[in-house]
């Protein structure tokens, strides 16, 4: 599993076309330059949770498709 | 070394990481007592770690998971299962840490919808992905 260093440095990539063209379509500026000032986020716990099928998995989540 | 029950249910289950921050992740995975067992076991390792690094997580997990290989094959399967609901919750906090989707580190979007029973409803589907889609 090499993805989120792949993808950190086509990010990156993507962030340098994106000055050079002062654009950002795909959010790869935005991205790189987050990913360098992270906050300090530690794990404090881990839950589960019974889902009857992925269907009322979903239902009982309040996000948004992005 | 883990003690589980092998009692197998059909069902799905929700991984919810929570952070210092106020930021939960979450991920799914097949739903079992030793699935469950796997993921408070990690749970222990995982607890003052940095979520953002999930790939580093991801590896302590997987190394874990197949530690006692040998003496315990069946049970590592299990093992990854919990990991695949965790890593999924990780990279879910992850997006939201740096403001962009999942999909955004991941290589982008290969469709522009999806169903709950896992066929795309997307009519654009068949011009739009390839083989190994």
């Amino acid at each position: 599993m090499y993805f989120d260093r792949r993808h950190f440095l086509s990010s990156l990539t993507g962030a340098t076309s994106a000055l050079m063209l002062d654009t950002d379509p795909l959010g790869n500026l935005a991205f790189a330059k987050n990913s360098l000032s992270q906050p300090n986020i530690r794990i404090t716990d881990i839950k589960t949770y019974d889902a009857a099928s992925r269907l009322g998995l979903a239902a009982s989540l309040d996000v948004s498709s992005g | 070394m883990l003690q589980v029950d092998w009692g197998w249910q059909r069902r799905w289950m929700l991984v919810r990481v929570d952070t210092d921050q106020g930021i939960s992740g979450y991920g799914d995975t097949w739903a079992s007592n030793a699935t469950r067992a796997h993921v408070l076991d990690y749970r222990q390792m995982l607890l003052g770690e940095d979520p953002t690094n999930v790939e580093r997580l991801f590896r302590q997990m997987m190394s874990r998971a197949f530690m006692n290989f040998g003496a315990s094959h069946f049970d590592s399967g299990f093992a990854v299962h919990a990991v695949s609901g965790i890593e999924t919750a990780l990279w879910d906090i992850t997006g939201k840490v740096v403001g962009v989707p999942v999909h955004k580190l991941l290589g982008g979007k290969h469709r522009g919808s999806w169903s709950h029973d896992g066929t795309s409803s997307d009519p654009k589907r068949s011009e739009t992905t390839g083989p190994f889609d």
